[in-house]
């Protein structure tokens, strides 16, 4: 199922539509009735030595999305490129080949290093199944890699424990690096570090993309952190893709009330900034129980009545940016009052069906006190 | 029986002396407490400077090693186990006076005497009658201890005290080789069941079930009797006790070792394994695997214990190790004998000794252990 | 295995370490278990506008690695109706200075072993010279403590999914808080205190919450109903750690709004302790930087955010960046790790990472020096107020 794309060799990677549902409940045999979309149609191209930011609050699957790109998941629909060839379908045993050309760096680095492991093996595993250098260079492979991410040769016999959390996320990414990836994905590598410590790290992977030309995908609800490193971003919002573009034009210019909100809520180390505050009311739905329609009406302050129940498409506003929102949709302003009248018809019906229901309950009770 | 108190009673006094010792010494110390405190601060002081500020740790054995020691019920397991094994497997080397089957055949004489009373009816005086009857066994059974026989010798006259230390090698033996088989089956269906998931994981744990679900006791019962009816020798017995134990063991390692398995695959080290795609035996026996170590060190320890109980309660009921073969539980089977249970204390009372000790000292091992290894507890 | 690891710890060493533990731990908890006199813990308050008075409080705890100096001689105030922001990278002593306060650091291996925490209490008068009396908490009695704590001083946790207790409905937990802070209190009464409090914390349902399961509410709603139990006892000072790391933007920006709104309505103080400069620079009144047990440098907002003098503060700063700044320059980055708090050099601890280290910095750890009526630092580079500053040449 192999098919070469168009401009095979423009993006890296391509997410086209792709989706993963987890399933939630699951009736007597076994087969799921009800799903959690965790990825819900997210569609971006990435380009060879660039880096797209993913960005959202908890359970807005970003952290899902990374997983799945990676094919740690199945994936429930759409379709995954990586450099030209589609992944979608792949086995495990056939993702193998692949496995040296994606990397994932974790958000934790306490948890992420085997802890009955020398830095050494844990770097030099990986390069040891694939055979990536021959057996006699692996020692000086690995400390040359160690080097590059400021590891000193002499860590090589010690065991995780005794570092600290920046010093874990080098190894960490040291043993992303030692089997020459084209892709990283970062999935909050700094959120875990102290600020001191994370622009060491966010330097260090500027740094390694540069010299390696590394391709990364920076997963991170930092959104200082991503303006600084990506050139893309993705915003997400339960599943679904709120709004994409580039960087400096969606910090200079955010189109969806979600990500105007988001910008305004970062806290800015300046005493007398007093921003004016965009602040949202209420919490996240819980994704496993999204709301109708534009799945953000609940907590937008420019709700319409088309929001409730007609879920938005992804429209290119801009050359480059898109942004899925009604506001920005000519096909729905310009028509208003036609969706107004849908949504009042929508609202009737469904009154009328709860009337209907409490009549018959209402009847069903008469009938009971008769007997 | 007397000299087991004669043993015990000099061993709580010293016991109790120590403690009081070391509670007056405790006094002391709080009161001397201030003045060295002074003292021990400008050394540690003093000490931290010339040191090169280099900062150093515990390693991570010393560091179980130090949550291990830190209850004294593990060094009172430790002392336990070890002085049970040097007991049954170097005793018999030591003190080979007697053999495990090896019967006393010098001849006792006994003399029994009746003392009969009369009035004599004519004078009236009291007459008594003095039958003095010489009765020679050819075995030499229902001694007292002595120095002959350290706690003397049982009903067919073999010395109660060697038959205790080949009892514990047997009772050892077993309890280790079946933890062992039963460690390795619960390994592999437990990891088998835990990795995979899905139907395997499925069919595994609803046979785990099952084996959790059957009364043990009556099918061992059942079964030793059916093995019982085949006649082996009593060697080969062993054998088969022990497979059938590890049969109904195995259930709890792999319900175990899947758990372990299941709550590590959620471990991003494990998911990094995934993303390197390293090959699936590799992920099982050099990621998985280590890592369940801990714990399946603990429940063996634990299970060495119950093992032994097993094998003493089917011995007890004479379906497991067969006589002339010592095990703790044949020996304390000789107490169904009234006479035995009530003038024979020497014959039957060590070796339920012998059980308390050997499965209290695994249960204290197993669980100092538990709290040693466990990485979620305080430094 | 056999290898000699310098960096282990030897059988010695360690049997030292725990020999001097055990010493330590025994003095300090026979000095709890003494009688004390309320005079024994009550001292002079040095301004009366303060409700905490921090003064050279040391903290430490004995482990098997050796003892950590969580706090290394730590002075700060606490005014009156001001947020108080305590920044700080992890195990620099924020935690354990506000467990200390609380009388909450885990003993016997944690001890207070000197200092002063004063604890500007209506309940004692004036001394004789008419200066403000207080309770020092380093000293006070537990039993003391329980009156203090939970009413006067109350806390809010980092992590709102573990701080409430998961078997209780919402309501229960809240009705115990007025049930030990009003001895007679009737359980209607109760339950309509409770409602109030879930009302002033912004939450829309609260006969709803009031009757739900801390499970059934979110990560936002559930740092709400902390903040609620903080409130209830009307509290001087609220002890809040890192409330808002766990939670997202949008959420951390209404928590944050609601702190200040409700401290601005109830007049207590906040001492808020968080690693983010953004939550402080919105928030406090006055900041304190620590670094490796020790306050470093301390001053109103604007002081240290617009005059950092300390090179660690700079350097904190600069490090982040910033949401409203494009550069496409490396981000500045402080060099090397935290010293571990273990064994720390008798020099400045932040000796090794500084970028304008010189000679006088070998010397013993530098003093506090005052540059304004507000703003303390402890570097060489400084000299006491009217002095010439050689960090601006």
């Amino acid at each position: 199922m192999m098919q070469p794309n168009n401009d095979e060799n423009k993006y890296i990677l391509e997410v086209k539509n792709l989706k993963k549902y987890f399933p939630i409940e699951k009736n007597f045999f076994g087969k799921p009735t009800r799903y959690l979309r965790a990825v819900d149609d997210v569609s971006f191209n990435l380009e060879k030595g660039k880096t797209i930011g993913i960005v959202g609050e908890s359970g807005c699957g970003k952290t899902t999305l990374g997983r799945t790109i990676l094919k740690l998941y199945d994936v429930d629909g759409g379709q995954i490129f990586f450099d030209g060839e589609d992944i979608t379908n792949l086995k495990k045993g056939q993702m193998r080949k692949y496995r040296t050309d994606m990397q994932l760096i974790f958000q934790d680095p306490y948890s992420s290093l085997p802890p009955r492991m020398t830095v050494g093996n844990i770097i030099a595993e990986a390069v040891k199944v694939h055979k990536i250098v021959p057996k006699e260079e692996i020692s000086d492979y690995i400390k040359d890699i160690m080097d590059k991410c400021g590891l000193q040769p002499q860590y090589y016999d010690r065991y995780p424990h005794e570092f600290s959390g920046g010093q874990r996320q080098r190894i960490c990414i040291a043993r992303a690096l030692a089997v020459n990836p084209k892709l990283v994905i970062c999935d909050e590598p700094v959120s875990a570090l102290d600020v001191s410590i994370q622009a060491q790290i966010i330097n260090l992977l500027k740094e390694l993309q540069n010299k390696l030309g590394l391709t990364y995908v920076f997963i991170s609800h930092d959104l200082s952190v991503v303006k600084y490193i990506t050139d893309d971003i993705l915003v997400m919002y339960l599943g679904n893709v709120m709004e994409l573009g580039k960087t400096e034009e969606i910090f200079a210019n955010p189109l969806h009330p979600y990500t105007k909100a988001l910008f305004s809520a970062v806290p800015v180390p300046n005493p007398d900034v007093k921003m004016q505050r965009i602040i949202l009311k209420g919490d996240i739905p819980s994704p496993a129980n999204p709301p109708k329609g534009c799945k953000f009406h609940t907590r937008c302050s420019e709700c319409m009545k088309v929001c409730q129940f007609k879920e938005p498409v992804y429209y290119e506003a801009t050359p480059d940016h898109f942004v899925s929102c009604h506001l920005y949709n000519p096909e729905i302003m310009n028509n208003l009052a036609q969706y107004d009248a849908e949504y009042d018809e929508i609202k009737r019906q469904e009154e009328l069906k709860e009337q209907i229901e409490m009549e018959k309950k209402m009847r069903k009770k008469h009938e009971q006190e008769k007997k | 029986m007397a000299i087991i108190i004669l043993i015990l009673l000099p061993a709580l006094l010293v016991a109790i002396l120590y403690l009081i010792i070391k509670l007056l010494k405790n006094q002391d110390r709080i009161n001397k407490n201030e003045k060295e405190l002074k003292k021990t601060n400008e050394e540690s002081s003093t000490a931290n400077a010339e040191s090169d500020h280099h900062y150093k740790e515990l390693s991570p054995i010393r560091l179980v090693m130090r949550r291990f020691f830190r209850s004294k019920l593990s060094i009172v397991g430790i002392i336990m186990i070890v002085g049970l094994f040097l007991f049954s497997f170097l005793g018999p080397v030591a003190y080979s006076k007697w053999g495990e089957t090896e019967v006393d055949r010098t001849p006792v004489t006994e003399q029994i005497v009746t003392v009969q009373e009369a009035t004599d009816k004519e004078t009236g005086e009291k007459i008594t009658i003095v039958e003095v009857l010489e009765h020679t066994r050819d075995l030499n059974s229902y001694a007292s201890p002595s120095k002959d026989h350290l706690l003397g010798t049982d009903d067919k006259g073999m010395d109660v005290f060697v038959r205790l230390m080949y009892g514990g090698r047997i009772s050892l033996t077993i309890g280790f080789i079946v933890v062992i088989l039963e460690t390795l089956i619960g390994i592999i269906l437990g990891g088998i069941s835990g990795y995979f998931g899905g139907w395997v994981d499925q069919l595994i744990m609803r046979i785990v079930d099952i084996f959790n679900c059957i009364p043990t006791l009556p099918i061992l019962l059942i079964a030793s009797a059916v093995i019982d009816s085949w006649n082996l020798d009593s060697d080969k017995q062993i054998y088969v006790l022990m497979v059938i134990i590890t049969i109904f063991s195995w259930s709890g390692v792999a319900r175990l070792v899947r758990g372990q398995i299941l709550s590590l695959r959620e471990q991003e080290y494990i998911t990094a394994t995934e993303v390197m795609g390293l090959p699936t035996w590799r992920k099982i026996f050099k990621h998985l695997i280590p890592n369940v170590m801990p714990q399946l060190i603990v429940s063996m320890t634990l299970g060495l214990g119950s093992v032994i109980l097993y094998e003493s309660t089917l011995s007890y009921l004479g379906l497991g190790v067969k006589l002339p073969k010592a095990a703790w539980g044949t020996m304390i089977a000789t107490s169904n004998d009234p006479l035995v249970l009530n003038y024979h204390l020497n014959m039957w009372l060590p070796a339920g000794l012998m059980i308390v000790i050997a499965v209290l000292g695994f249960n204290f091992l197993g669980d100092s252990l538990r709290d040693a290894m466990d990485p979620k507890a305080k430094k | 295995m056999k290898k000699n690891n310098n960096n282990y710890i030897s059988i010695k060493e360690s049997r030292k370490i725990i020999k001097y533990n055990i010493k330590q731990m025994r003095y300090y908890e026979s000095l709890k278990k003494k009688k004390l006199d309320v005079k024994d813990y009550t001292s002079v308050m040095h301004d009366e506008n303060n409700i905490i008075e921090i003064e050279n409080l040391k903290t430490c705890f004995f482990t098997d690695n050796g003892t950590v100096m969580s706090v290394n001689g730590v002075s700060f105030d606490i005014p009156k109706n001001k947020i108080v922001g305590v920044v700080g990278e992890s195990g620099c002593g924020k935690s354990v200075t506000s467990l200390s306060i609380m009388q909450l650091v885990q003993a016997p291996q944690g001890q207070v072993i000197e200092g002063e925490i004063r604890f500007n209490s209506d309940e004692l008068g004036q001394n004789e010279e008419g200066q403000k009396l207080g309770y020092n908490i380093a000293k006070m009695p537990t039993a003391q403590m329980y009156k203090i704590r939970g009413q006067d001083i109350t806390m809010i946790f980092q992590e709102p999914m573990t701080s409430l207790n998961p078997v209780f409905t919402i309501g229960y937990q809240l009705d115990e808080v007025s049930f030990v802070h009003t001895p007679h209190i009737s359980k209607e009464d109760a339950k309509a205190h409770s409602i109030d409090m879930l009302n002033k914390v912004g939450i829309s349902m609260p006969e709803h919450v009031y009757k739900s399961y801390p499970h059934e509410l979110s990560g936002g709603m559930r740092q709400r109903v902390m903040i609620a139990m903080a409130l209830a006892g009307n509290p001087k000072l609220i002890i809040a750690d890192e409330p808002t790391t766990a939670l997202d933007v949008t959420i951390q920006a209404q928590i944050l709004e609601l702190l200040k709104d409700l401290q601005k309505k109830q007049g207590c103080s906040i001492m808020l302790i968080t690693h983010d400069l953004g939550v402080i620079a919105e928030m406090a009144d006055y900041v304190v930087v620590m670094y490796a047990g020790k306050v470093i440098e301390k001053g109103t907002a604007s002081e240290i955010f617009h005059h950092p003098l300390h090179p660690y503060t700079i350097g904190l700063q600069k490090s982040k960046p910033l949401i409203t700044s494009s550069t496409n320059e490396p981000l500045y980055s402080i060099p090397g790790q935290v010293p571990n708090p273990i064994n720390l050099p008798p020099n400045c601890y932040f000796k090794n990472r500084c970028n304008k280290c010189f000679a006088k910095c070998d010397g013993e750890y530098p003093e506090e020096i005052k540059i304004t009526d507000t703003h303390y630092v402890s570097c060489y580079l400084y000299k006491e107020a009217g002095g010439d500053n050689d960090a601006t040449k």
